[in-house]
């Protein structure tokens, strides 16, 4: 691949993705997607149109029944193997942190890349503490989770998936569960990866990180796409109802 | 200065005096109920007395681990029994543990057969007597087992009607002969140990590997780790902080199940016990060696459970 093309390289690509829960609800209806490498796209929309369900198919967390997903040029279907592969090229970040309590923040980084990489602990850990630097919590390396704040444990937690070298992060309402204080913190990380050119698909709602950062802008209803849009034209602009309808109700 | 607080409403004060009163209520009973007894006791002319423990038992048992005959005094037979409850306990909580364990988990796996497998394992096991199961164990399966050459073997492993052979095993005149005889007996009474404690410690694993917050196996998905590592890693360290004390409970009743053993004639304390009660007639002295002995063991499992449970809790914050 050459360095010309690189900036017209799909990283994931999303095409007529159903998804039915077990219980019937059809959480997501002919959605597309296609995010190019170094892209951030912000999903936006009200509780329950299938933000999460979206974001989590994305990484094999949420099965979907018709369509098909690619990401980095791996189809995520049945094969084992290939679903294995995604996950260790996807990084994601959960709303709850889901740092693992028992081991210290160092481990927290280090643990996966030791057993899924088979890299030297030795090497993975000079990598972690470099990445705890980078997140600002770098004196907290030999503390337990449970020991710091929740704007501290989010950006461990960036950090913990950047240790994996993924070639995509997923941001699931990054912020939603943090004390106001603390969201700053962490959208500050997020927009220091992306001007890093880490491509990213965030869940979220600080309109303030999706003018600044995005890309582009999603708008999802009801499980379906309504609007996909540039920020300035999103904000100002939006086009479909839906997005009007969203917009008044956030601001 | 602060005015004096009456010591009924004193926050320090008062926890202390309801503290001493309990005690000394405590102490009240146990005194009376003390006292009761060595009345009682001397007015049937029955003062304790362990000068017994000293006369030959003149009965045998059929497995012991220190040498004892029946020209043995009654002190040696009770602690041949002890030891011998010991080796089934050790060797039913270390079993019980790999069965439960490996059942617990299996509860989880993505194979619904081994999933429905495991559910129903444990609800037959949890729902028939011990007793019962022991006495169907020993006389149908066990005594049912074939001897000799049609016995079953593996590499290492015989088991005849003869007993469990380990290591090594020749047979020789129709008798097998290996390094290792454990009496059938024995075979039985750990088996049916084994696959009952096994049913309740795989609810103890199962309930702990429950109380782990789904979104750590999603995290530990999402950072590529297989579900046998996520499994090792992250969900089972947390999952041994709700595991560990419900284990306690599981071991402590296997101590007191063991005692079951008379129900196959293995010799163990309680059969040696109870054959020593019918010779000698010193029921209050042998009931109390008894329970002594039991609340040792049980003491025992507990404090080792509980150092272990100081080292699963540690940390974290
Ligand atoms: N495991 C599930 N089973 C059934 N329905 C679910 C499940 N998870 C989510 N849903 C439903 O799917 C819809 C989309 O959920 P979600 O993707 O979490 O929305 P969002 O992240 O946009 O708030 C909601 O109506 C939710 O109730
Ligand atoms: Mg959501």
């Amino acid at each position: 691949m050459t360095q010309a093309l690189a900036a017209d390289v799909v990283m994931l690509e999303a095409r007529g993705v159903n998804t039915w829960y077990p219980n019937g609800h059809h959480a997501l209806r002919n959605v597309d997607l296609t995010v190019h490498q170094g892209e951030v796209v912000v999903i936006m929309g009200p509780s329950g149109s299938g933000k999460s369900t979206f974001l989590r198919t994305f990484n094999g967390l949420e099965d979907f029944q018709t369509g098909s997903i690619i990401i980095d040029g791996i189809n995520i279907g049945d094969d084992l193997r290939q679903r294995d592969a995604i996950r260790r090229e996807v990084g994601m970040v959960f709303q709850q942190f889901n740092l693992f309590p028992h081991l210290t923040v160092l481990d927290n980084l280090t643990l996966a890349p030791v057993l899924v990489r088979g890299r030297a602990k030795t090497q993975v850990e000079r990598q972690a503490l470099e990445l705890l630097e980078r997140v600002g919590i770098h004196e907290q390396a030999h503390k337990y989770p449970g020991q710091l704040s929740g704007g501290q444990q989010q950006r461990v937690a960036i950090a913990r998936s950047l240790c994996m070298e993924p070639r995509l992060m997923l941001f699931d309402e990054p912020t939603s569960a943090l004390d106001p204080e603390m969201v700053q913190e962490v959208l500050q990380v997020m927009q220091e990866l992306a001007a890093g050119g880490m491509t990213m698909v965030v869940v979220t709602h600080e309109v303030r990180f999706a003018r600044q950062v995005a890309d582009r802008v999603v708008l999802m209803a009801d499980g379906e796409v309504l609007e996909i849009a540039a920020p300035e034209q999103f904000f100002s602009n939006p086009q479909h109802p839906r997005s009007q309808q969203f917009l008044s109700q956030i601001n | 200065m602060r005015a004096r607080i009456p010591w009924w409403r004193h926050r320090r004060v008062l926890p202390w005096l309801i503290q001493a009163a309990a005690a000394l209520l405590v102490l009240l009973v146990i005194s009376a109920l003390i006292s009761n007894l060595v009345v009682n006791l001397s007015a049937a002319g029955l003062l304790l007395s362990w000068r017994w423990l000293g006369t030959p038992a003149g009965f045998d048992l059929g497995e012991t681990l220190l040498p004892y005959g029946a020209g043995d005094p009654y002190w040696l037979a009770l602690l041949s029994g002890l030891l011998n409850s010991l080796r089934v306990i050790a060797a039913a909580l270390v079993g019980a543990t790999a069965l439960g364990t490996a059942v617990g988990l299996a509860s989880f796996s993505r194979n619904a057969l081994l999933r429905s497998l495991a559910r129903v394992y444990v609800e037959v096991i949890r729902n028939c007597p011990l007793l019962m199961q022991l006495l169907f164990w020993y006389f149908v399966v066990f005594l049912g087992l074939p001897d000799g050459a049609s016995a079953l073997h593996l590499p290492g492993v015989v088991l005849a009607k003869s007993g469990l052979h380990l290591g090594p095993a020749a047979l020789v005149d129709g008798v097998w002969r290996a390094p290792i005889r454990l009496s059938l007996e024995f075979t039985a009474l750990l088996w049916a140990l084994v696959v009952y404690s096994g049913a309740f410690i795989a609810e103890v694993v199962r309930g702990g590997v429950q109380a782990v917050p789904p979104g750590q196996w999603e995290a530990a998905r999402s950072l590529g780790l297989r579900p046998r590592d996520s499994l090792a890693r992250i969900v089972l360290p947390q999952a041994l902080r709700v595991i560990v004390p419900g284990l306690n409970n599981q071991y402590i009743a296997l101590a007191k199940n063991s005692s079951l053993a008379v129900a196959v004639g293995y010799g163990d304390l309680y059969s040696v016990a109870e054959t020593t009660l019918n010779q000698t007639g010193r029921a209050i002295e042998v009931v109390l060696i008894v329970l002594g002995s039991y609340l040792l063991i049980d003491l025992a499992i507990s404090a080792l459970m509980n150092g272990l449970n100081r080292l699963v809790q540690l940390h974290e914050r």
